[in-house]
């Protein structure tokens, strides 16, 4: 960005003052699970159910879609929710990796 | 002779009857595994396999190194917790009176959880070793190549684990 073409914004909100904006609050990352060849289809439809609490039907359908195009998305939200899925998905062996919804 | 049920739900316990040379496959299998876990004996692709990158994004090393350093113990230690407890609900299996031997093992829904993810593990420790691929089927492999019977472990826990994961799963 060239100096002088910047806007001045005036902060109206103690977050936005303290630099805490929302576009680094807000942005929304997504879980991504990956195919392998060792991870049992039904092994991975229980680890869904069991970690996400989804339905037997929509955990075969995730799993099916990883097996399928070899990969889908799990669960969204913010960083830090997605950092303790990854890491429970990882406990269960499953190759997890999270990013930027975009 | 009789049919031999491996894995039974009774109740919300599920009970594995293994063979002591079943037995003994597991602990072999379970203790390589735990020094892997321990940074013992470790192989770099089960390294990888075990505890993989959260960031795909080349430019994201930051957060990957970040990510590491946050998780990567604290997972090595639930591992290593789960296995311990899984090798002791090995040798505390006791006896069953029949003439084969077999142990029985009682699974407690928890302990069948712990199960579940220690095999889990160490089949994709031995897997990633054997470079299992998705066309990997063990009927086609040549019995004098020299991983065949590391190949044939690997098949049983794949049995095993599809076994226990519909005992679990109900």
């Amino acid at each position: 960005m060239e100096i002088g073409t910047e806007e001045i914004v005036v902060p109206d909100t103690v977050e936005e003052l303290l630099g805490d904006t929302e576009a680094q609050t807000d942005v929304p990352w997504i879980v991504l699970v990956w195919d392998d060849p060792i991870n049992l289809m039904d092994y991975v439809t229980y680890v869904f159910q069991k970690l996400f609490g989804y339905s037997r039907a929509k955990a075969r359908h995730l799993m099916l879609q990883v097996h399928n195009e070899g990969k889908a998305v799990v669960s969204s939200g913010t960083r830090e929710r997605c950092e303790n899925d990854v890491a429970r998905l990882h406990a269960h062996g499953l190759w997890a990796t999270m990013q930027h919804d975009r | 002779v009789s049919r031999r049920e491996t894995v039974a739900r009774r109740g919300d316990a599920v009970v594995l009857t293994l063979v002591p040379a079943e037995v003994q496959v597991l602990q072999w299998v379970f203790a390589d595994l735990g020094r892997m876990l321990s940074g013992e004996s470790a192989v770099d692709s089960v390294t990888k396999r075990l505890f993989p990158r959260a960031f795909l994004d080349p430019t994201a090393e930051e957060a990957e190194a970040q990510w590491q350093e946050m998780v990567h113990d604290e997972l090595a230690e639930l591992r290593i917790t789960a296995l311990t407890d899984v090798l002791q609900s090995l040798d505390d299996a006791k006896e069953r009176p029949g003439r084969d031997g077999a142990r029985e093992i009682v699974l407690e829904p928890e302990r069948a959880e712990r199960w579940l993810t220690v095999l889990n593990d160490a089949r994709l420790a031995v897997g990633t070793a054997l470079d299992v691929t998705p066309e990997w089927d063990f009927a086609e492999l040549d019995p004098d190549e020299p991983s065949y019977e590391l190949h044939a472990v690997y098949a049983w826990m794949t049995e095993l684990q599809s076994a226990l994961v519909n005992a679990v799963a109900g």
